[in-house]
């Protein structure tokens, strides 16, 4: 069971106060917003790198800060794994010894290290990194190495910010993956800070949307993003994202497998999605992000259409965002909803209300496979 | 070789060290201190560190000497016991101390703002109170120009004239370093003598700079950026 984070904490960043109260058992909560937005700084008063900050922060039973009592427990002393930005790695370790570095910790909690060190290696594919000094390693590589010191360091919570926003796109789409198998493998309660919907969308279980310094939505991810207070914080669009996995082809299946497209579906259900590119030979599990402006929406079943993804769907909700809609549509019990957004021009015309079964329509194309594995055969 | 000559070594070699030596923690404590923390009279209390740099060491030489002076601030008379300082080895390694302060805390300090903070906060969140994760990461991170500062501090003890003349004298066998030992040689026409002592600094001088050469190269990876 996760253990609950109960955090109600102010501080005071140059002209910005930062005032957030949250509690959360989920296993990964993400803290969401625009640079400026004090995500950041929230993180460093759980961490115990503000000695400024006021009010209280508890995981589970252990106090770390109840301003009230005068209880500040030091940083070294909360058993936190920490990955920022930059990845900070000891620059005259090699990556190995920065791994090692929470040792110590581990002991200290009854945590054996070298079986983590070894699985985390081996979710991380840094085998080949770690006995390589830091210098020679790459932004990415660095940010893995960074993962793993903390995941190896006993941690009773994880605390991720920004692990991704140092890479380039291409390279943040490749960590994703691994970002979803650390999830899967470590069953230590995650803080994610993110300003990307995406990464948001890909990995939490709940989500906080923080502006100026407060809290503006809490809940499910797809319920946040689609928040119109959150949307015109964040830059990018509304994207839903989900886990995939390989449909087998069967022996006598017509036909060689695509260059352009490839058969999956949602991970646990019989939802199938055609999407974009060729999976690489062996990954099992992905991601695939479909942007809501690419959803279209019929009432009828569409025949003789070029789209390969033609969708059963339930209207979960439908949010007016100035002229625009943005449409929740339930396509599996288990998995996110998949959100559209349409002008509320089309909406009307369509008479969509909520709970009225529809089919949404996504063409291949606009099923962009994230990053490269959430799983790979043996 | 001379046994004079060894004699004047070895001094020389002691008095530096011990000035370095005495110096290093308290340096390496102030040198992180001005390179981590704001404080009221930070400037002011560089700049006095700065002194010795910018004074003639005979200005330090006679302030030191006043001090330890009989009537001085630390004098027998104001302390009820003699420190044995003035014309004694002891009071060459303060004069050389002083002299090399200011370098020693200078280069040590520029390595310490070298190392990133949020490195030595990494290491706390890691586990490590603040006195481990200086010596366990901050000192390591930094040990070129820690080293770097050794050596300065100590080559500058060891060149040291001025004001070690002026508070220790140039007693042959007592207080006669390498600096006077030369000045003396050659006022005193003794050409060959001066000629040995000054290749012995020279050589002193070199081994000092290439050793501190080694020790801050081991182990230091390329940094791809």
């Amino acid at each position: 069971m996760t253990e609950t984070l109960d955090c109600s904490v102010s501080t005071t960043l140059g002209r910005l106060v930062l005032e957030a109260t949250f509690v959360t058992s989920y296993q990964v909560t993400g803290i969401f917003g625009p640079s400026g937005a004090g995500k950041s700084s929230l993180l460093e008063c759980i961490i115990g790198l503000r000695r400024d900050a006021q009010g209280h922060v508890k995981l589970g039973g252990t106090s770390w800060l109840d301003s009230e009592r005068r209880t500040f427990v030091r940083p070294e002393l909360r058993d936190i794994g920490y990955v920022p930005q930059a990845g900070l790695l000891f620059p005259h370790l090699s990556a190995r010894e920065n791994v090692a570095v929470g040792r110590r910790r581990a002991i200290r909690r009854g945590i054996d290290f070298d079986r983590t060190f070894a699985t985390a290696v081996d979710v991380l594919e840094i085998g080949s990194l770690v006995d390589q000094p830091i210098g020679v390693l790459s932004g990415g590589e660095r940010q893995r190495v960074a993962l793993a010191r903390a995941l190896c360091s006993g941690p009773r919570l994880l605390v991720l910010d920004e692990p991704l926003a140092s890479l380039d796109v291409g390279l943040q789409r490749k960590l994703l993956p691994y970002l979803r198998r650390v999830r899967e493998e470590f069953a230590v309660p995650m803080l994610l800070v993110s300003h990307s919907p995406l990464e948001i969308q890909a990995l939490c279980d709940h989500v906080i949307a923080l502006r100026e310094g407060k809290i503006v939505s809490t809940g499910l991810p797809a319920d946040v993003l689609s928040d119109a207070r959150v949307l015109r914080a964040s830059g990018d669009g509304v994207r839903s994202v989900f886990a995939i996995e390989r449909v087998p082809v069967a022996a006598n299946d017509r036909g060689a497998p695509s260059e352009v497209r490839t058969r999956t579906r949602l991970v646990g259900s019989s939802v199938e999605l055609v999407v974009k590119g060729r999976l690489d030979a062996g990954v099992t599990r992905t991601l695939v992000g479909i942007a809501a402006e690419a959803v279209m929406i019929s009432t009828e079943e569409p025949r003789g259409i070029s789209a390969a993804n033609v969708l059963p769907a339930r209207i979960a909700s439908l949010r007016p965002q100035g002229d625009h809609v943005i449409v929740h549509l339930a396509i599996d019990p288990a998995h996110p909803p998949l959100i559209a957004e349409l002008t509320a021009e089309s909406s009307e015309r369509l008479g969509l209300v909520e709970n009225r079964s529809v089919f949404a329509v996504v063409k291949a194309s606009s099923c962009e496979v994230l990053g490269a594995t959430l799983e790979r055969e043996p | 070789m001379n046994p004079d000559v060894v004699g004047i070594v070895f001094l020389t070699l002691k008095v530096a060290s011990v000035a370095t030596l005495v110096a290093a923690a308290p340096c390496i404590a102030l040198a992180y201190w001005l390179a981590r923390f704001d404080f009221v009279g930070k400037n002011a209390l560089a700049a006095l560190l700065g002194m010795p740099l910018v004074l003639p060491p005979t200005v330090v030489g006679v302030l030191l000497l006043r001090l330890f002076a009989t009537d001085g601030w630390l004098g027998p008379r104001s302390l009820g016991l003699d420190l044995g300082v003035v014309l004694t080895w002891r009071g060459a390694a303060i004069a050389s101390m002083v002299m090399s302060v200011p370098l020693f805390v200078r280069t040590a300090r520029v390595a310490f703002e070298g190392v990133d903070p949020a490195l030595e906060r990494m290491a706390r969140t890691l586990g490590y109170g603040p006195l481990e994760a200086f010596f366990r990461f901050t000192l390591p991170m930094a040990r070129r120009g820690v080293v770097a500062a050794f050596v300065l501090g100590f080559t500058r003890a060891l060149g040291e004239y001025g004001a070690t003349v002026t508070v220790a004298g140039s007693i042959a066998g007592q207080t006669r370093t390498l600096a006077s030992a030369i000045t003396s040689a050659d006022q005193g026409g003794n050409a060959a003598e001066a000629r040995v002592l000054i290749l012995t600094s020279l050589g002193l001088g070199f081994f000092a700079v290439w050793a501190a050469e080694r020790l801050a190269a081991t182990r230091n990876e390329p940094r791809r950026t």
